[in-house]
C-alpha cells in the first residue's frame, strides 16, 4: 500500500485495489450457488419410478438326481442303449456320451440286435427293416406283410402280423441274413428266448376288443403257443386255462420267454378287469400269478439275463378311464415296474413320476439295471443288494439295451 | 535524472514511457509502478487503474452470469435425474427365519406352524417365520430318547405304528399336547398348567400319542399289553374313544388308529377279520427281534360310528390282494395293517400292510410293506406303489403324499399324475410329510423345513428347523 510523506501512519484513504479476478471468481460462485439455488426451485421433478421387485432366480420342478457315479456303473453293464428320437434310431450310452446315429429316417417300434457284425432288425411303420452297420436299410419278408412286433436272436426273427391288415396268426419267421421268410400260425405278442432257441406267440381263438386302442376293436388272441424254429408251435396255455386263472373272456395282452426258454410270461386279462402277469413253465406248469394294481395294464414283459438267475420286470401302467387307449407317451398316468424271481422275492423298481408317459423299457444286457424313458428322460434302477435309482441325461423312446454296439 | 538508471525506475516508476498511462500496468511493471499520484504524474490519479477498476466490475458481473447458468444447469439435473429404482423387498420376508431360501412371503396367511424344542418348550410362529411366540413348557416334551427297539417295542409296531416320527402334536388351542409319555403311555398335555393327563388305563401300554378330531373334542387311544414266552407279543388290544374331558364313550376291542376330523367316526381294528384270518404265527427272527404268535393284530378295518355303529371297510382279502401286488407269493398269515389314516371327509384312507413273518432286511430284500388307498363306501383297496413306502399323509383338497425309498417325496392329486416334490429328501433327514390347513403346501419336515407348493413344486421355501414339527394349524386361537 502506498503511502504520503509525513501523513501519520494510520491514515490512509486510498481505495481498496480492484482485484477482478478474486472478484471474478467470487462471482463465479455466487452466481453458481444462485443458479442451483434457483434450479432447485423451479426445475419439475419427473415422476417418481416404479419400484424394482427382486424376483427369486426362475425355479425349475424338481427332478430326479443324476447319479454320475451309478450311471457310469451302469453304462459299463449295459452297453449302448438304442432310442428312437426324432425319427432316427440312434444308440448313446446310458450317461449320455457316445452318442451316434445308427440309421436315419428310421421310426423304429422294436429292434432286435445288433449283432456281432452290427446289423440289426428293426420294424418301421409295419415294415420288417435290416439296418446294415453303416445305416442303410432294406426290407425283410414279403411286401404285402404290415408287422405288428417282432422278436428275434441273432439271424433268426419272427414278427408277427398287425391284425388290422392281415389274418391276426399269419406271423412270419425270417431269416435276417437271406432275408428267408416262413409262415407260422402266430399271433401278436410274440417272444423270443435270447440263448434258448425257443419262441412263443399268441394263438386262437381271436376275440376282437374295444379298450385297447381308441374308437377301434383290435383281434386279441386266447392261448400261448410255443416252438422251436423248424418245428411246428404247441399249445403252452390253452384258452381253458388262461380264463380260469384270469378270469372270464380273458386274452393276452403280452408275452416275454427267459433268456433260457424255460419260463414264460404271460400278461392276460381283459380291459376292465383286473389284469395279472402268470408265469408258466415251458412243461406248461403255471409256477406264478402276479395280479396287478386295480386298472393297471402291463406295458412291457421283460426277463433280465443274469448270470446264473433271471428276473422278470413287470410294468404295470394306470389304464383307467381315458387313459385305456391313450398312446403310452400321451398317457398322463402313473404306474409301476416290479421285479419278481421266481424264488417269490419281488421288489418295485420304479413307481410314481417316473411312470408317468413311461413308453420305452429295456433290461441292460447284464441283467443288472432297468431303463424307463419318458418324455421327461430316462430313469436308470438298478437292482444290487439294494436299489439305486438315477436319471440319466439319455432323451428318446428307448428301445433296447443291447450289450454291444453298432460298430 | 541519470541516463543509467533503469528505465521506469526511480520516483516516477509508475510512469513507463512504453505505453499509454491510461493503461493498467502489467505484471512487474504493474507491481513496480507504486502509487501515481504521490510523485506528481501529470495525469489526475483517478484516472490510473480506471481499467482495472472496470474490469472489476465487468468480470464479477460475468462470472455471476456464468456462475447462475453453469449452477443452475447442474441444479437441473440434479433435480431432473430419476431417482434410482427403489428395490422393493417383499412384505413378509422381512421377518424370515434366519436361512430362508426362496419366496417366503407367500406363505404369508398359510396358518400357523406348531413345534417343540429339546428343553420342552412349545412354540408357535407363522408359517411365513413371523410372530414366533413361546407357548409354554412341558416336561414329557423335552428330548428323550428314541422310542426303543427292543423285542418288546418290536412286537408292539406289528399292532401299529405312526404315519411319521412328530413326537407330539398340538391343539390349535396352543394349549393341548398330544404325546406319549416317556413310559408308553398315551396322554394329553396342557402347557398352561404343565398337567399331562394318561388316558389309557393302569397296565396298559399305547403305541402311540392319541389320535383326535380336528378340535380335540374326541380322542381315541389304542393300547395294547404284552405276554407270550420266550418271546413276546401282544396279548391283548383295546381302544378307548374319549370325549374331550376324557370320559369314555365307547371300549373296543383292536386297535384304533384314527379319528375324524368331525369326531364322528374312528378307525379302528376289525375283530371280524382277526378271526377269518387266524392269529399271526410267531417270527423265528434273524434279521428282526422273534416276536411271538398273536391273535391281537389286525387282519381288517371297520369304522366306529359315534352312535355305536359299525361299519367294515377293508376286509382281510382285500388286505392279502392288494399286498400280492408288490410280492405275489407273500404267506398271508403274516400280514397286518399297522397304520391307517382317515382322509378328508372320511371318504378314503391311507393303510400301512406289513409283513410280520417277513425275516429279511427290506433295504435289500423283498418288499415287507405297502401302502394301500382304501375307498372307505366301497371297501376297494389299491396299492400305492413304493419301494419302501415312508412318511405319508392326506390333504384336506383330496390328494396325498408320501416318501419313498429312493429319497422321493411325491404328489398325488386327485385324477392327475403324481408330481414328484423333491429327490434326495435321506439328507434332510425327513420325519414328516404336513400339509397345511389349506392343502396348498406341503411341509418335509426335518433338519431342515421345505415349504413346496402342492400346485407348483418348482415354487420351494427352506429355512433350518427351528424345532421339532408338531403341527400345521389354521390359526392359535391363546
Amino acid at each position: 500500500m502506498g503511502r504520503l510523506l509525513g501523513d501519520p501512519e494510520v491514515w490512509d484513504d486510498s481505495p481498496a485495489r480492484p482485484r477482478p479476478a478474486v472478484r471474478g471468481l467470487a462471482g463465479l460462485a455466487a452466481g453458481a450457488v444462485a443458479g442451483l439455488l434457483l434450479a432447485f426451485a423451479v426445475v419439475p421433478r419427473p415422476d417418481p419410478p416404479p419400484p424394482e421387485v427382486m424376483l427369486p432366480p426362475s425355479a425349475e420342478a424338481p427332478r430326479l438326481r443324476v447319479e454320475k457315479q451309478l450311471l457310469y456303473s451302469a453304462s459299463i453293464g449295459g452297453g449302448p442303449m438304442l432310442v428312437s428320437r426324432s425319427g432316427r434310431l440312434e444308440q448313446v450310452n446310458a450317461d449320455g456320451t457316445e452318442r451316434r446315429v445308427v440309421a436315419q429316417n428310421l421310426r423304429a417300434s422294436a429292434v432286435v440286435g445288433p449283432d456281432r457284425a452290427g446289423v440289426l432288425a428293426a420294424v418301421d411303420s409295419g415294415i420288417v427293416t435290416r439296418v446294415e452297420a453303416n445305416g442303410t436299410t432294406r426290407r425283410l419278408g414279403p411286401a404285402d406283410f404290415v408287422a405288428g412286433g417282432l422278436a428275434g436272436a441273432g439271424r433268426r426273427l419272427l414278427a408277427c402280423p398287425d391284425p388290422a391288415e392281415q389274418p391276426p396268426d399269419d406271423g412270419l419267421l425270417l431269416d435276417a441274413v437271406s432275408g428267408r421268410a416262413s409262415r407260422v400260425r402266430l399271433g401278436c405278442p410274440v417272444a423270443w428266448a435270447a440263448h434258448g432257441g425257443r419262441f412263443a406267440g399268441t394263438g386262437g381263438p381271436w376275440t376282437r376288443l374295444e379298450g385297447f386302442r381308441r374308437a377301434a376293436a383290435v383281434p386279441r388272441g386266447g392261448s400261448v403257443l410255443i416252438g422251436r424254429p423248424g418245428t411246428r408251435p404247441r399249445v403252452l396255455l390253452d384258452t381253458r386255462r388262461l380264463r380260469a386263472a384270469a378270469g372270464r373272456g380273458a386274452v393276452v395282452d403280452g408275452l416275454a420267454l427267459s433268456p433260457d426258454g424255460k419260463l414264460v410270461a404271460v400278461s392276460a386279462g381283459r380291459p376292465g378287469r383286473p389284469w395279472l402277469v402268470l408265469v408258466v413253465g415251458a412243461d406248461g406248469r403255471q409256477l406264478a400269478s402276479i395280479p396287478l394294481a386295480g386298472g393297471h395294464r402291463p406295458a412291457w414283459l421283460g426277463w433280465s439275463d443274469r448270470q446264473g438267475s433271471t428276473t422278470l420286470a413287470v410294468a404295470a401302467v394306470d389304464r383307467r378311464g381315458d387313459l385305456a387307449t391313450a398312446e403310452l407317451a400321451a398317457r398322463q398316468g402313473t404306474g409301476y415296474v416290479l421285479a419278481w424271481q421266481p424264488g417269490g422275492s419281488s421288489r418295485v423298481l420304479a413307481a410314481g413320476v417316473p411312470m408317468v408317459a413311461a413308453d420305452g423299457f429295456a433290461w441292460s444286457s447284464d441283467g443288472g439295471s432297468v431303463a424307463v424313458s419318458s418324455p421327461a428322460g430316462v430313469l436308470v434302477v438298478k437292482q444290487a443288494d439294494v436299489v439305486y435309482t438315477t436319471a440319466s441325461p439319455v432323451t428318446g423312446t428307448l428301445l433296447a439295451w443291447p450289450a454291444q454296439a453298432a460298430p | 535524472m541519470s541516463g543509467t538508471r533503469p528505465r521506469g525506475a526511480g520516483d516516477n516508476r509508475g510512469h513507463s514511457a512504453r505505453g499509454s498511462p491510461t493503461l493498467p500496468l502489467r505484471g512487474a511493471e504493474r507491481r513496480e509502478g507504486g502509487f501515481s499520484h504521490a510523485v506528481g504524474a501529470p495525469e489526475p490519479p483517478a484516472e490510473r487503474g480506471r481499467g482495472r477498476r472496470r474490469l472489476a466490475v465487468v468480470v464479477p458481473a460475468v462470472a455471476v452470469v456464468c456462475g447462475l447458468v453453469v449452477g443452475g444447469l447442474a441444479g437441473a439435473r440434479v433435480v431432473g435425474r430419476r431417482p434410482a429404482a427403489a428395490v422393493a423387498r417383499p412384505a413378509g420376508a422381512a421377518g424370515a427365519p434366519a436361512g430362508t431360501v426362496g419366496p417366503v412371503e407367500q406363505l404369508r396367511g398359510a396358518g400357523t406352524l406348531l413345534f417343540t424344542d429339546p428343553r420342552g418348550r412349545a412354540h408357535a410362529q407363522a408359517a411365513d417365520g413371523r410372530d414366533h411366540r413361546v407357548l409354554g413348557q412341558l416336561g414329557e416334551l423335552a428330548s428323550r430318547p428314541a422310542p426303543s427297539s427292543s423285542d418288546l417295542e418290536a412286537a408292539a409296531f406289528l399292532l401299529a405304528s405312526a404315519p411319521d416320527e412328530r413326537l407330539a402334536e398340538l391343539g390349535p388351542d396352543g394349549d393341548t399336547v398330544y404325546l406319549r409319555t416317556a413310559d408308553g403311555a398315551a396322554a394329553v398335555g396342557r402347557l398352561v398348567d404343565g398337567s399331562v393327563r394318561r388316558l389309557a388305563p393302569a397296565g396298559w401300554r399305547s403305541t402311540g400319542a392319541p389320535r383326535h378330531s380336528a378340535d380335540g373334542s374326541v380322542l381315541g387311544v389304542c393300547g395294547y399289553r404284552l405276554g407270550g414266552s420266550p418271546s413276546p407279543s401282544v396279548a391283548a388290544a383295546r381302544s378307548w374313544v374319549l370325549d374331550g374331558s376324557g370320559n369314555r364313550l365307547a371300549t373296543l376291542p383292536g386297535c384304533l388308529y384314527d379319528v375324524a376330523a368331525d369326531g364322528g367316526s374312528a378307525l379302528v381294528a376289525d375283530p371280524a377279520q382277526g378271526r377269518l384270518a387266524g392269529p399271526v404265527p410267531a417270527g423265528q427272527g434273524r434279521r428282526s427281534p422273534p416276536v411271538g404268535a398273536s391273535d391281537q393284530l389286525t387282519r381288517g378295518l371297520r369304522l366306529w360310528r359315534r352312535d355305536g355303529s359299525f361299519r367294515p371297510v377293508l376286509g382281510f382279502a382285500d388286505v392279502v390282494r392288494v399286498f400280492r401286488t408288490v410280492r405275489p407269493g407273500v404267506d398271508p398269515r403274516g400280514l397286518v395293517v399297522v397304520t391307517a389314516v382317515l382322509g378328508p371327509g372320511g371318504r378314503q384312507a391311507l393303510v400301512r400292510i406289513v409283513d410280520a413273518l417277513a425275516d429279511v432286511d427290506p433295504r435289500t430284500g423283498a418288499e415287507v410293506e405297502v401302502l394301500a388307498l382304501v375307498d372307505l363306501a366301497t371297501g376297494r383297496a389299491e396299492p400305492v406303489a413304493e419301494h419302501l413306502p415312508g412318511w405319508f399323509a392326506f390333504l384336506p383338497t383330496g390328494g396325498w403324499a408320501w416318501t419313498g425309498g429312493a429319497g422321493t417325496a411325491t404328489y398325488q392329486p386327485r385324477d392327475r399324475p403324481p408330481q414328484l416334490l423333491r429327490s434326495g429328501i435321506a439328507g434332510d433327514g425327513v420325519y414328516a410329510v404336513v400339509p397345511s390347513p389349506d392343502g396348498a403346501w406341503l411341509l418335509l419336515a426335518g433338519a431342515t423345513w421345505r415349504f413346496i407348493r402342492a400346485d407348483d413344486p418348482s415354487v420351494q421355501v427352506t429355512h433350518p428347523a427351528p424345532g421339532r414339527l408338531a403341527t400345521w394349524a389354521p390359526a392359535v386361537t391363546r
